[in-house]
Parts: C-alpha cells; sequence; structure tokens
C-alpha cells in the first residue's frame, strides 16, 4: 500500500516538474510575443503622430508645389508615393498586431492550463484543516452581511439620488427673449436688394441681363489701357461669365486634365484663390468625354449664394466654397449626355443651388432638375424632365403671385415652383438646338426658337398652355446663341452675324431693326438707358434701348475675343475674354 | 510568483491587444483617380448556422447535466468548459449569448414590430429549462463567459460572506436596468458592456479592453467575479434551481463534514451546517424581522420614487432624447461642434418641436420606468435583509441551491469521492455481468 503511494506520489511528482516546465516555457513565450506586440504599439502609437506630422507638413508643400505646376507628374508620383509609404506602414504594424495576437491567445491558453496543473498537482499533496464555526460566530456573519446589504442598498439609492440631481437640459427650440431690443433672426440667404447690388448668376440678379446701377463706363480701350481698372492673365480657359459678390470676382476654367475655380479681387484683379474640383466618377469617365470645342469644359456660368459660390463643369461634377475657397461639397450629377457639351448655368434660390440637367433625347428620360441645399450639397428635391439637352440657362422670375423657376428645353418650356419642384405650367414650343436663354419682362415670359421665332408666353396659368397661354409670337430672324434683353417696354434680339431688332414687349410688333458691323456671342446687358453689346472681336456698342436706333458715339474696344456676359457693378464692369479678366471702371 | 507575473502578462495583452485596432486611414484627399469602392453590406448569418448553435446548445447543456449529476466528473466538465470557450466565445464570439437573450426578450414583449430571432429565444429559454430540473449546470461549463473566468483562475481567495451578500445586490440592478433600457428601444446594455467579447473578438475599443482585463484579472484570484456580482441572468439561473429535483450534491450518502469541499469551492457556494448549540431566535431576532417586513413596503415605494427621479439622466440613453438635448446645446451655443446625428437630422428637414415632443414623452416613460426599477430594488433589498433574519437549520455541507454553479471541484475534494466511483464502477461490473 505504502509502495503504491509512494509511486503515486513520485509520478506525481514527475507531472508536476513537467507541467511546471511547460508553464515557464510558454509564460516565457507569452511574455515576448506580448512584449513584441507592446513595442509595436507604443511604436505606432508614438511613431504615428510624428511621421502623420511629417506627413501632413510633406503633403501641404507639394500640394501648395502642385497648385503653382498643376501639370507636373512629378509632384503628384510624390505625393502618391508619400501617401503610399505611410499607408504600407500602417497595414505592415496592423498584420503584425493580428498574428501577434493570435500567437499570444495560443501561447496563454497552454500557459494557463500548464499552470493550473500544476497547481492542482500541488494541492493535492497538501492537507486542509476542517474547522468548524459556532454561534455567536454565525450571528456575528449574518449582523455583517446584514449591514453590508444595507449600506450598499443606500449606496445604490444614493447613487440614483444623485443621479437625479444631475442638471437637466430643457427642450426648448429658441431661446427666450422677452427684451424690447431683441432682434429678429438672420436668413440664412440673402435679400433681393443684397442679389440686385450683385452679379450672383449668369447676366444677374434673375438672369435677365439688367444691372441696377446706372453708372456703367461708357468708354475704354484696352491697347492704350485707358478705362481699364486692371487686366489679369486667366490661366485656364472657360467661356462662362464672371459673377460678382462685393469684392469678389468668380470664374470657372478647365481643360482635358484639370477644372479649377478662380477667385480674384474687384479692386486689383488680384487671384485670390484657386481650388480645383475632381471627383472619382469624372476621372474614370475622363477619357470617354467627347468635347464640343466651341463650348469647352467650362461652359456653365457659377452661381454665388453670398456665403457660397457654386461651380459646375462638363463632365457633371459640381463643386461648393466658402467665399474663402474652402470646399464645402463636391460632387458629380453623372457624365452628361449632350451633343454640344453641358453649358447650363447655375441658379440660387434662397438656401438652394437649382440645376438644370437636361442631357439626350427628350424620350429618354434622362433629363432632371435638382435643388441642392447650398451648405450641404443634399438633393432636397429632384424631379424628372420629358426634355432633350439644351444649352440655354434657367431663369428665377418673381410674378407677382410668387417665385417662378423657368426652364426653356426641346420641346417644353416648363416653369416649377422653386421651392418643392412641382411644375407649374408647360407650352410645348420649342425646337432643336437651343441656346439663348428666357427672359421675363412686361409680365411676361419670352423664348426664342433660333432662326425662327420669339415667343411671348403668360406666366399664370397652370397645365399645358400651349394653346392659351401664348401671348404673342413672332416668325423673326431671332438669335441662336445670344439671349434677349428687355427694359420692360421693348425686346431686343441680337443674332450672331450682328442684326440687332426691337420688338414691342407688349404687341411683339417689331419697332427697329439695325444690322451691325459686326459679329456676337455675348449675350446684350442694359444698364441704365444702354444696352451693351459685346462683340467677337473685342469692341463693345452702347445702344439706346428705346424706340429709335441709337448708338452711342464712342466704341469701347478690348484687342481680345469675347463670348462671355460682362458683369455690372456699381460704376464697374468685368468682362472675361478669350485669355484675359477686365475690371473696368475708373475708380 | 504567479501572483506577480499572471497579472503582469494579462495587462501587456491588454495594452497590445488596441494594436490592432488602430484607427483607419482616410481615403487619399488628392486627385489620383481612385474610385472609392462602394460599401458592401455583409450577408445575414445563413438560418442553418443557428439551428446548429440551439442544437449545440442543447447537447452542451445535456452533457453538463450529465456530468455533473450523473457522473459526477470533473475533469468532463472541464473539458466542456474548454469546448464552450472555443465554440461559443471564439467561434461565435460571443453572440448570441444566452444572457444578452434578456434583452431580445425583453424588447419583443414591449415592441410588436421586433420579431425575436429564433436562436436568441432558445438561447434564453434553455438554459432555464436545464436549471428548472438539473441547477445550474449552464454555469458549469456552458456558458463562455463563465468558462473564461473559471480558465483563467488560479489563486482564490476568499470573499468574506458580508461582501458576497452585499455584492450579491449588483446582479439585480444589472438585470433591472438591461430590462428598463431594453424595454424602452434605448440600448442593450449587456451586449455594450460584455467584458469579455473583446477577447472573444480580438478586438475592442480601448475602454472595453481596460474592462476586460481588469475583469480578467480579477478572476484569477476572485471565482468568477461576473457570474457572481454582475451575471444578470444569474439572477433568473438562481431563483429557477433553487426548484431544481435534480442538483449537485457534495455527499449524497454520508458528509464527513471535513470541510474540504468549503474549502475547494472558489465561490463560496458551499453552506455550513448550523451550529449544534444553535438557539432558537430571541425577541430581538424576531423585533428585526417584523420590522423589516413591517418597513417593506415603505423601502419599495421609497426606492420607486427615488428611482423616478432619475427618469431624465435614464432618458439620456435613448437616441432621441440625446439628439434633442444635443441640438438644445448647439442652438443655445454651448456646444461647438455639430454632431453627425444632429447634422442629419437637420438635413431631413424635420421640425424639432416634433423631436422634442418625442423626447419629453420617452422622459415621461423612462421617469414611469424608473419607478418600477426604484420598486424592483427595494423589494430586492428588503428581501435579502428578510434573507438574512430567517434562521434555517441545515445538518450537513451542502452545495447551496441557488448559488451553485456545478462546476464540479468539490466532487474531487470529498475523502469518500474515490469510494463513490469505485462503488460506482463495481455497480456497473455488476450490472454488465448481470445482463451477460
Amino acid at each position: 500500500m505504502n509502495q503504491t503511494m509512494n509511486d503515486n506520489n513520485k509520478h506525481d511528482m514527475r507531472w508536476y516538474s513537467t507541467v511546471r516546465g511547460i508553464a515557464v516555457v510558454s509564460g516565457v513565450f507569452s511574455l515576448i510575443v506580448a512584449g513584441l506586440l507592446m513595442q509595436n504599439y507604443i511604436a505606432d502609437q508614438r511613431g504615428l503622430p510624428e511621421k502623420e506630422a511629417l506627413y501632413s507638413a510633406k503633403l501641404v508643400q507639394q500640394k501648395e508645389l502642385l497648385s503653382q505646376n498643376p501639370r507636373s507628374e512629378e509632384i503628384k508620383n510624390e505625393l502618391r508615393g508619400l501617401d503610399l509609404e505611410l499607408r504600407q506602414g500602417y497595414f505592415q504594424r496592423k498584420a503584425f498586431a493580428r498574428r501577434g495576437k493570435y500567437l499570444l491567445l495560443v501561447s496563454i491558453a497552454v500557459f494557463l492550463l500548464a499552470m493550473k496543473k500544476a497547481i492542482s498537482l500541488k494541492q493535492a499533496l497538501a492537507m486542509l484543516e476542517p474547522e468548524f464555526r459556532d454561534q455567536d460566530i454565525e450571528a456575528k456573519s449574518r449582523m455583517q452581511a446584514r449591514w453590508a446589504v444595507g449600506m450598499l442598498g443606500i449606496i445604490i439609492v444614493g447613487g440614483i439620488l444623485a443621479l437625479a440631481f444631475t442638471p437637466g437640459i430643457e427642450l426648448v427650440s429658441t431661446p427666450i427673449d422677452s427684451g424690447e431690443d431683441s432682434t429678429p433672426p438672420q436668413p440664412e440667404y440673402p435679400t433681393d436688394e443684397e442679389y440686385q447690388n450683385n452679379w450672383p448668376i449668369f447676366r444677374g440678379h434673375g438672369g435677365m441681363g439688367i444691372s441696377t446701377h446706372s453708372d456703367a463706363p461708357t468708354s475704354w480701350n484696352g491697347e492704350n489701357g485707358e478705362g481699364i481698372l486692371w487686366k489679369t492673365k486667366t490661366l485656364l480657359p472657360g467661356n462662362n461669365s464672371p459673377i460678382v459678390w462685393g469684392d469678389r470676382i468668380f470664374i470657372s476654367g478647365a481643360n482635358e486634365t484639370e477644372k479649377v475655380v478662380y477667385c480674384y479681387s474687384t479692386d486689383s484683379g488680384e487671384l485670390l484663390w484657386q481650388e480645383r474640383v475632381e471627383t472619382p466618377q469624372s476621372t474614370a469617365a475622363k477619357d470617354d468625354l467627347q468635347i464640343f470645342e466651341d463650348t469647352g469644359y467650362a461652359a456653365s456660368t457659377m452661381a454665388c449664394d453670398g456665403s457660397r459660390v457654386y461651380a459646375v463643369f462638363i463632365d457633371g461634377d459640381i463643386a461648393c466654397f466658402d467665399l474663402e475657397g474652402r470646399r464645402v461639397w463636391v460632387k458629380n450629377l453623372g457624365i452628361p449626355d449632350s451633343i454640344y457639351g453641358y453649358a447650363t448655368s447655375l441658379v440660387v434660390y434662397n438656401t438652394l443651388v437649382l440645376v438644370q440637367y437636361d442631357q439626350g433625347e427628350a424620350d429618354d428620360d434622362k433629363s432632371a432638375l435638382f435643388a441642392l441645399e447650398g451648405k450641404t450639397g443634399q438633393i432636397v428635391w429632384r424631379k424628372q424632365r420629358p426634355v432633350a439637352n439644351t444649352w440655354t440657362s434657367p431663369i428665377l422670375i418673381d410674378t407677382g403671385a410668387g417665385k417662378q423657376f423657368v426652364t426653356c428645353s426641346e420641346p417644353w418650356v416648363i416653369a416649377y415652383d422653386p421651392d418643392t419642384g412641382d411644375e407649374l405650367w408647360k407650352a410645348q414650343l420649342m425646337g432643336v438646338d437651343l441656346a439663348p436663354s428666357p427672359i421675363y419682362a412686361n409680365g411676361l415670359v419670352f423664348v426664342i426658337q433660333p432662326n425662327e421665332t420669339l415667343f411671348a408666353i403668360r406666366p399664370d396659368g397652370r397645365g399645358d398652355v400651349t394653346e392659351t397661354h401664348v401671348a404673342w409670337t413672332v416668325d423673326c430672324i431671332a438669335p441662336d446663341i445670344c439671349s434677349p434683353v428687355s427694359n420692360g417696354k421693348l425686346i431686343f434680339l441680337l443674332t450672331t452675324p450682328g442684326v440687332l431688332t426691337c420688338y414691342d414687349a407688349t404687341s411683339g410688333d417689331m419697332i427697329w431693326e439695325h444690322e451691325m458691323d459686326d459679329a456676337f456671342q455675348s449675350s446684350p446687358s442694359i444698364a441704365g438707358e444702354w444696352i451693351y453689346l459685346l462683340s467677337e472681336e473685342g469692341v463693345t456698342y452702347r445702344i439706346k434701348a428705346s424706340d429709335k436706333y441709337e448708338e452711342a458715339e464712342s466704341k469701347s474696344y478690348l484687342d481680345e475675343w469675347l463670348k462671355a456676359s460682362p458683369a455690372f457693378m456699381d460704376g464697374r464692369i468685368f468682362i472675361r475674354g478669350d485669355m484675359h479678366l477686365y475690371g473696368i471702371g475708373e475708380k | 510568483m504567479i501572483a506577480h507575473t499572471m497579472p503582469f502578462l494579462m495587462s501587456l495583452i491588454g495594452l497590445a491587444a488596441p494594436a490592432g485596432d488602430v484607427e483607419r486611414f482616410p481615403p487619399p484627399d488628392f486627385d489620383g483617380g481612385h474610385i472609392l469602392p462602394s460599401t458592401q453590406i455583409p450577408l445575414p448569418r445563413a438560418e442553418l448556422w443557428n439551428y446548429l448553435d440551439v442544437a449545440v446548445l442543447f447537447l452542451a447543456l445535456s452533457l453538463a447535466s450529465y456530468l455533473v449529476i450523473k457522473k459526477r466528473s470533473r475533469r468532463g466538465i472541464f473539458m466542456l468548459t474548454i469546448f464552450s470557450l472555443v465554440y461559443f466565445g471564439f467561434i461565435r464570439q460571443g453572440c448570441i449569448c444566452s444572457i444578452g437573450a434578456i434583452q431580445n426578450i425583453t424588447l419583443a414583449l414591449f415592441d410588436q414590430t421586433y420579431a425575436i430571432p429564433f436562436a436568441a429565444a432558445a438561447f434564453f429559454l434553455l438554459p432555464l429549462l436545464f436549471s428548472l430540473f438539473f441547477g445550474r449546470v449552464f454555469c458549469s461549463g456552458v456558458c463562455p463567459l463563465g468558462a473564461i473566468q473559471d480558465l483563467v483562475l488560479i489563486k482564490p481567495v476568499k470573499i468574506p460572506r458580508w461582501l458576497q451578500h452585499s455584492l450579491g445586490l449588483l446582479p439585480y440592478l444589472y438585470l433591472g436596468a438591461a430590462v428598463l433600457f431594453a424595454a424602452m428601444g434605448s440600448v442593450f446594455i449587456i451586449c455594450k458592456y460584455d467584458p469579455f467579447v473583446a477577447f472573444f473578438r480580438l478586438s475592442g475599443n480601448a475602454n472595453i479592453i481596460v474592462l476586460s482585463i481588469s475583469m480578467l484579472v480579477i478572476s484569477m484570484f476572485v471565482g468568477r467575479p461576473y457570474c457572481l456580482f454582475l451575471c444578470p441572468y444569474s439572477v433568473l439561473l438562481r431563483f429557477l434551481s433553487r426548484f431544481s429535483q435534480w442538483r449537485v450534491t457534495v455527499a449524497p450518502d454520508e458528509c464527513l463534514k471535513c470541510r474540504l469541499c468549503e474549502a475547494a469551492c472558489p465561490f463560496g457556494a458551499i453552506t455550513d451546517p448550523t451550529p449544534e448549540d444553535m438557539r432558537p431566535p430571541d425577541t430581538t431576532d424576531r423585533r428585526r424581522l417584523a420590522g423589516l417586513l413591517l418597513s417593506a413596503p415603505l423601502i419599495i415605494i421609497l426606492c420607486g420614487w427615488i428611482f423616478s427621479y432619475a427618469g431624465d439622466p435614464f432618458s439620456r440613453m435613448h437616441f432621441t432624447v440625446r439628439l434633442a438635448e444635443r441640438i438644445v446645446l448647439e442652438d443655445s451655443g454651448k456646444v461647438d461642434l455639430i454632431s453627425d446625428a444632429s447634422k442629419a437630422f437637420r438635413d431631413t428637414g424635420k421640425s424639432k418641436e416634433i423631436l422634442f415632443e418625442e423626447a419629453k414623452i420617452l422622459r415621461r416613460q423612462f421617469s414611469f420606468a424608473g419607478w418600477l426599477l426604484g420598486c424592483f430594488m427595494g423589494l430586492v433589498i428588503i428581501g435579502k435583509l428578510i434573507g438574512l433574519s430567517v434562521f434555517r437549520k441545515r445538518i450537513d455541507y451542502e452545495a447551496d441551491r441557488a448559488g451553485c454553479l456545478a462546476c464540479g471541484r468539490c466532487f474531487v475534494y470529498c475523502p469518500l469521492e474515490p469510494e463513490r466511483l469505485h462503488e460506482c464502477q463495481y455497480a456497473q461490473v455488476d450490472r454488465v455481468l448481470e445482463e451477460k
């Protein structure tokens, strides 16, 4: 018997030594693995911020260099290399940590099992001494337990009481202020007056080509600098027209490799900032994009709501920047299917940016109208449109009975409620290849079928008003590019070859016609009592907006090809030429 | 040596664990033509696997019952513990578990639109059913949370009885809070603050990792601290196992009163025999009991009233209330940044007044729920105190019906156990011979 017990003890002792050895080895191994993981983790935590800082500094530097040399493949590759280097390091550390965790888990499991076995073998050799309690110990133990339960109960209830007295937050939507001098909340968008004092969209507020400032410059000469406030070279081509807000002018430019938004000073013409626009979708479609040379990559005029500027490009990229050039959002609306390239300009309304995004044929079901929230770019409403691609720009009109957003495409002229996107009225009047934009004057919406017809539509109808609300129609040699302009009584049409025609805005009767000795693509504008006509060859004519043809004696000259429409501000005109941006005025 | 090595080692693991969870990089912000991949939505787990999980649970519970009641095999329970840790813990990554299923059941009861998954219902009910017949066999070797604590237990220290009784209040509080928040559709706190899921998934945020490490380090010296002092499911198991017909018996035949089983049990689940010279309850004892019984309604109502005042803080666990309060803070300029949730809400164009009204309704509901939780806790506290004031006579050292985790350690240490097993083997041989 004793011999058997001794044999068992020896057997247990041998097992004890073995499992203890396993425990020691696995424990040391676990420590090594844990140490390496720790080292990896600490290196990661300590090293990463430094690397990131270095990386960011380098990145900023490289970005600045890239903005100065936007075509430099070397800088681009260096940027990509920097990014790749850091990412590789990150994923290597992550892979190391992943493998280490599994290794550590296994070694710890072995260690624990070995330790438990070793302890159980050792404890099997020990004998425990029995103890007995008497009555007093039992009573005392119960008393202690009652006190402990009671105390913890009090602590729990006390904790809840303390929680209940934490300061609450009153759920009220607006701060209560009964003070007499309380000011009304500021709207999130400019007033009509602010819009009128600036030049926020294509052809100014409403898109009518009318300046509220009557003191526009009357004469300038690009050759000798007379009347030219400043002249700044534009960096990328673009047929879009300048817009102005306060002391800043905005234009966009683009070519086959890049698209950029520019901001210039109205006082000096200095380039204040420039920001590139690109999305993964447009980058992927870059090689497949078909460009019509006359349209170019940046034909759509930008828009500004006083806080942000918006730009849309030929590939459907639309971007928003604040006035300091910080990008607010950028997105792609889908690569547009447009035979001459997308050229429709943006419109701002309250907090919305309205985008007429017409493409394909009328029955393709591709065209749509987007209302994007200005500060986020999110779609507030979207309406499908049964129209084909167009090159007109929409206008925002106030009929007295409410605002209307008027669009002109083949075959429909359609007016929408800008708040909801609900269709108000539509007229099936239009044919193909539309470029002149509609205008609103004398209570009528004027639309043009190039080379054929001028239509006047009353905007107070609902539904299809083709047969009911066309006030009058004039068959004429209507403009194919330039949009019309009106002073409310008369409407003036300018064709590309230079035929300027004046019609009565009420009856549609032709008042006069005059053939200019020049060609025009820029749409005419009215400032004061004068119509400003900018010819392709850089000559500006001033024609009196009256029922008799009267041309001002002085012509103005810029030694440059002009296609864009001018922007009028107080005492100044801003003109975008083929190569330069001009600030014209005396102040 | 062990006592010093293990905490250090576990701390190292804890510190190393987040190494795999370094924040991801943002996508490149320069224009390189990189096309971001579309977001992948993982497919739901195949239904077949849910049935398999339930089948494995049922088999594991059956095996645990056999090993605890019939076989009395600590080794078998230990092996089952390892299996459960691997399968329910590391393979299934701790989800779904019976403890968390409390919340699914609660939500299904209070939200008619919520369809409870079959697996969740089965995971909730099966262990309770088994505990009704066989005691807490689920805790013995099937629960992965219990398993991981059991396996790291190396040098258990004895927890004083008073501390064990008082900390025993916490599982009730946790259960009550879990039911409250699940019923209100706000948060599943059991899952959110699961201290071991970070280990099962080898991943987790820094707070959970620290919680996990702390719990495991404590588990090396305190037997299953989560099971004893936190687990909300243990409240239900304790209750049902009191009625179990078959359960762990330390000495089914004869008790030597050697106290070896008490020393072997790391969970303090062995009850002593009452002293032989135990006097009957005197006047003081009777007065105390009477006082507790009479004050019970008052304490319950008082607790309910106090808890009801915490309705507003409780309601912050609900997304709608949190969002409403955030918007108030942002609008009043008390916080500078607009949160993502707030921005998303504002972008919807939904009226703030409607949101605030919803939040106010929720606050009132939380206040009422606070009443119920407070009354429940008052009942638990007074029930505990009454339980500790009632004297029951016990003759032998026994496994506590409610507290015994059926781990089988007491079997091994009972001096008469080898003899029982020997007899059992002889009986089996006799039975075989008789059959032949």
